[in-house]
């Protein structure tokens, strides 16, 4: 179907809604509680535009386009509108940029920008801090939190933890865990998903804190080596070193979801306790072996088992970060070359 | 003004109950609108002597242009506006335009309580009646 969008006729499809239709044609129109995977909630009305033929200004997250709809995202009435929510939101919490770990990737940010707020335009600092940094890895600054609803539709939703929700009224309203427990008390996995989609610096991640915003940072998609789930993931990376991860929106099967372990857990890397080199036991010590001398002795022990006491002797179980390749080499050595059905996976109990 | 008429301009139902139990309880005469046209369109027949006014309801910037609407109209001139919202901090001057007079008369951060409700309505109704 055709529609303009400030003036410009542009093609849509049916379904879509005035922000699908928008970004596609490349126009910004600001949003702070929309993102695709939650859907539109129309809570916080930063994506305010005229339909003409409207009395009042719609959301253009929620709303669908019709044919020949005229939708104007850039004249007086709708740019006031959009400022006064982003000048709202920025002014109800403590949005200090310089240190916030969000900063150059937040929506708020985004936002003030394109709408040309400045620092006299906003008053911050009205709420006492409140941080919660009870929990291992995700830090949670109320203050930073603009109610969008994101991580609470996520955490229940997306995630299915259903640890967040939205407590108290009002001015007071805030996020909670559980029974409004601190995070680290309370039933939260830290999967992460609540820091990945949070569009502000409210909730982050404490591994990221300080090192995460250098602009030569090279992302570096690939799979998670933990599980055979085969989760996408970005490896953001600094001078060799992974200094955050984040699961990948677009991929399957994860879909940007990753558990505590795949977001959080890459310290391993970096241990001064992995093997680098095959080891071999001697007189209770080990010493450094090449693979050939491992494997031959590995596969001599092997067959000296199983010419004494039978292959059932031997039981092989296989590492749960193998991948379904692995795992299915793992079980035919065992099958086919050793002669066993001892065969088992980590993973399974 | 024992007898005064409220309204109650608000999309949230759940505020204008309970705001609407509290002043009935204290002898007001109670009317409700979800957003700002309908509240414009209700001021010529129930001539409220008070406006509790939300600041965003569904057309983002109703409750701006209501009270703009009243400043400008001699008829609703003189109604005493308070302004309700849960989204701003103490600081109210961040939220509306620094160099325009409103009309409004008293701000409110929700939730609410009944005696700051109730003292402020008393108040900004006790200086209307003596023309202040």
């Amino acid at each position: 179907m055709n529609i303009t969008i400030n003036g410009k006729g542009i093609s849509a499809k049916s379904g879509q809604t005035i922000l699908d239709a928008a970004r596609s044609a490349g126009v910004y129109i600001p949003t702070l509680c929309y993102h695709e995977k939650v859907g539109a909630s129309a809570r916080c009305r930063a994506c305010a535009v005229k339909v003409k033929g409207r009395p009042d200004l719609v959301t253009a997250c929620n709303t669908a386009v019709t044919e020949g709809m005229e939708i104007v995202t850039d004249s007086p009435e709708v740019i006031e509108a959009q400022r006064f929510v982003i000048k709202l939101a920025l002014s109800s919490g403590n949005h200090e940029c310089i240190m916030c770990e969000k900063s150059g990737s937040c929506e708020l940010q985004e936002a003030a920008y394109f709408l040309k707020l400045e620092d006299k335009d906003i008053v911050t600092g009205g709420k006492p801090p409140h941080l919660d940094d009870s929990s291992a890895f995700i830090r949670v600054d109320h203050t930073k939190c603009i109610l969008c609803g994101r991580c609470v539709e996520a955490c229940n939703h997306i995630a299915v933890n259903r640890v967040l929700k939205v407590m108290h009224r009002g001015y007071e309203a805030r996020i909670g865990f559980d029974a409004d427990a601190p995070m680290g008390e309370s039933s939260c996995v830290q999967c992460g998903e609540c820091t990945q989609i949070c569009p502000v610096g409210a909730l982050v991640s404490k591994k990221s804190l300080g090192v995460s915003r250098f602009g030569d940072i090279e992302k570096v998609r690939t799979t998670c080596p933990y599980c055979g789930v085969g989760c996408q993931l970005s490896l953001h990376v600094r001078n060799g070193k992974i200094v955050k991860v984040t699961g990948e929106e677009n991929a399957s099967p994860n879909k940007g979801r990753l558990c505590v372990k795949g977001r959080y857990g890459y310290d391993f890397i970096y241990s001064g306790d992995r093997l680098t080199a095959p080891l071999i036991r001697e007189n209770g010590s080990f010493r450094e072996a090449s693979w050939e001398e491992a494997l031959d002795l590995v596969a001599n022990r092997l067959k000296e088992i199983i010419a004494r006491h039978g292959p059932d002797a031997i039981a092989g179980v296989s590492c749960a970060r193998s991948t379904n390749e692995d795992s299915y080499q793992m079980q035919k050595l065992f099958r086919a070359a050793i002669g066993t059905n001892n065969i088992d996976h980590c993973a399974r109990t | 003004m024992q007898n005064a008429k409220i309204m109650i301009v608000d999309d949230d139902s759940d505020f204008v109950f309970s705001t609407k139990t509290v002043l009935e309880q204290l002898g007001y005469a109670v009317t409700s609108a979800s957003n700002g046209n309908q509240g414009k369109a209700m001021l010529a027949r129930d001539k409220p002597d008070l406006v509790i006014l939300d600041v965003i309801m569904s057309s983002i910037l109703d409750g701006l242009n209501m009270s703009r609407f009243m400043k400008e109209d001699p008829a609703y001139g003189d109604i005493p506006i308070i302004m309700v919202t849960s989204v701003a901090n103490t600081d109210y001057s961040t939220l509306f335009p620094d160099d325009e007079d409103l009309g409004i008369d008293a701000f409110l951060t929700k939730p609410i309580k009944p005696a700051d409700l109730k003292g402020t309505v008393e108040e900004l109704l006790a200086k209307k009646e003596a023309g202040q």
